[in-house]
């Protein structure tokens, strides 16, 4: 639990961070896109080796209820993260085209606000799980 | 209501409307202030990954120069569910343990 802990501050202050800064400049936007994608590989990596180490126990015929638990917990929670890395790259394609574009787009603005929705249905998902964030 | 809620609640009101950004950032250093006082106490991961991520925040945002340099191919992400199919893992297996 202490891991999901810390996964769920990891989202909380870069997804602030990022929609701060998101719409002021395409430096900062890419600038918050680097912390998002940081945060999202630490978060998404921790996910994975432990949903791997349940899997192993699983075949080895080790497996406890505790882990059969937090399984069911981090599979839910990979949908989550699942939809946080497809609106993190559609952002960076904004950020893209933005950045080869002579036309001004609001498609940087808009990727950053579905990122703080998204951002608040992890919010959702840490009160399912009793997750104090703060 | 809750911290989370009202989390919750100032994130959907920026996600609506960028004339709430002034809020978010007042709300922003609400939270820089409780990450001091977690960093201070016994709570493991936590601090450990908050002064990790003060030291890829604060990197980032004093180097802007650097920003120019960043090729934002490099900036996309791999969802956890290929991450996991690296792994021989997919929904159908795990799906059959959270089910035996």
């Amino acid at each position: 639990m202490k891991n999901i802990k810390l996964i769920a501050w990891m989202f909380i202050v870069p997804a602030l961070l990022f929609m701060v800064t998101a719409c002021a400049s395409t430096n900062k936007a890419k600038q918050s896109a680097m912390i998002s994608q940081q945060m999202y590989e630490s978060a998404s990596n921790t996910v994975v080796e432990q949903i791997t180490e349940i899997v192993k126990a699983a075949d080895a015929g080790t497996i406890t209820s505790e882990q059969k638990r937090t399984l069911a917990d981090l599979s839910e929670f990979k949908k989550v993260l699942n939809k946080y890395a497809e609106a993190h790259n559609a952002y960076v394609t904004a950020l893209k085209i933005a950045e080869t574009s002579s036309s001004k787009t609001n498609d940087v603005g808009k990727q950053a606000r579905d990122l703080a929705a998204l951002s608040s249905q992890i919010i959702d998902y840490c009160n399912k799980l009793g997750i104090k964030v703060l | 209501m809750n911290h989370n809620e009202k989390l919750k609640a100032v994130l959907l009101a920026i996600a609506k409307d960028d004339g709430q950004k002034a809020g978010a950032l007042g709300l922003l250093d609400a939270l820089s202030a409780a990450a001091g006082i977690l960093a201070t106490g016994p709570t493991g991961l936590i601090v450990k990954g908050f002064l990790s991520l003060a030291k890829t925040v604060s990197s980032a945002l004093k180097n802007p120069t650097e920003i120019d340099k960043i090729d934002l191919n490099t900036l996309f992400v791999e969802s956890v569910d290929a991450k996991l199919k690296k792994n021989g893992i997919d929904d159908d297996k795990i799906n059959s343990i959270l089910n035996a």
